[in-house]
């Protein structure tokens, strides 16, 4: 019990019994039993809003295992976008020589990626 | 691999809601439903509106299963919100006019249900008159104190949870509930 004389909690001064009385008045505030059909309507307002906020359950399944591959293909696509010849790339244009010399390089690199790739014979 | 099976029993029913189990989330109802609902009672003093707010109470920790982390007890964590969803109650009522009064619920013949006591009419009207006394003394309180002093009286929290629920720290709550008892002391201390 709340006390602000500081003794040990077998001492009882005159502000514990204070408090005690208190805590006796308060008991006569009993709550009243909760309504039969609380959980009902709990339930029902769950699924009001399940519904209305949320894809069908099917579609939410169907999603979960493609949303990693969806967003991965994005990138792909964004990449190949930007790298795909004949797509409008101002620095490109403005110097071609260099553009060309860098897929040259890339040609290069990726051949070499390639022999590493390629299982040594035993 | 997370230490589940350290946590408390509530923590390890709701990190199953959040992996999807509806039927732990009926358990977590059913072991906290009383205890919500009576806070809520005891707040606003209404038991049609105490109801209500009890449902969204338990609909924002269904909305909040999937970002669920057990970083407090779950009780702490429960009437945060049980708090929280009572504190703008009362502030909007407040607002309100002409907002039903503790004198129109005691007369509009709504069924209370209280502890089945085998009372005299005299013993009644005296319990009445205590019933409300009681009452009116927590409807008095800062609504923070309110909130302190009836989790701390009737629904057991300690004082670290109860800081855990109002944001501050357990000195602090114990001077808030001090204040509390001290003012429910002046106004009661008439009362045999």
């Amino acid at each position: 019990m709340i006390c602000p004389n500081e003794h040990g909690p077998d001492v009882e001064c005159a502000e514990c019994r204070g408090f005690a009385a208190v805590s006796e008045r308060l008991d006569e505030f009993a709550a009243p039993e909760v309504s039969p059909g609380f959980d009902a309507r709990l339930y029902a307002r769950i699924a009001r809003e399940e519904a209305r906020v949320s894809l069908p359950s099917w579609r939410r399944w169907l999603w979960r295992p493609v949303a990693p591959l969806a967003a991965a293909a994005a990138v792909i696509a964004l990449v190949l976008f930007l790298h795909v010849p004949g797509t409008p790339d101002a620095a490109k244009q403005a110097s071609p020589t260099q553009s060309n010399k860098a897929e040259i390089e890339q040609v290069a690199q990726a051949v070499d990626d390639l022999d590493l790739l390629t299982p040594i014979d035993r | 691999m997370e230490a589940v099976a350290g946590l408390e029993r509530d923590a390890q029913l709701m990190l199953r809601v959040r992996e999807g189990d509806d039927t732990s989330f009926g358990l977590l109802l059913e072991r906290h439903r009383g205890p919500v609902v009576n806070f809520l009672y005891r707040m606003v003093q209404n038991q049609a509106v105490s109801e209500e707010l009890a449902q969204e109470v338990f609909l924002r920790v269904y909305r909040s299963r999937e970002t669920y982390e057990p970083t407090a007890k779950f009780t702490t964590w429960l009437f945060r919100i049980a708090t929280h969803v009572a504190l703008n109650s009362i502030r909007d009522r407040k607002k309100e006019k002409g907002h039903e009064s503790l004198d129109e619920e005691m007369l509009d013949g709504t069924e209370r249900q209280v502890a089945d006591r085998q009372l005299t009419v005299e013993q009644e009207m005296v319990h009445e008159v205590k019933l409300r006394e009681v009452r009116q003394a927590i409807e008095a309180l800062p609504a923070k104190q309110r909130a302190a002093v009836l989790m701390h009286k009737y629904e057991g929290l300690d004082y670290a949870q109860i800081a855990g629920v109002l944001s501050c720290s357990e000195s602090a709550i114990k001077s808030l509930l001090f204040r509390a008892y001290e003012a429910l002391r002046d106004r009661l201390a008439h009362m045999a």
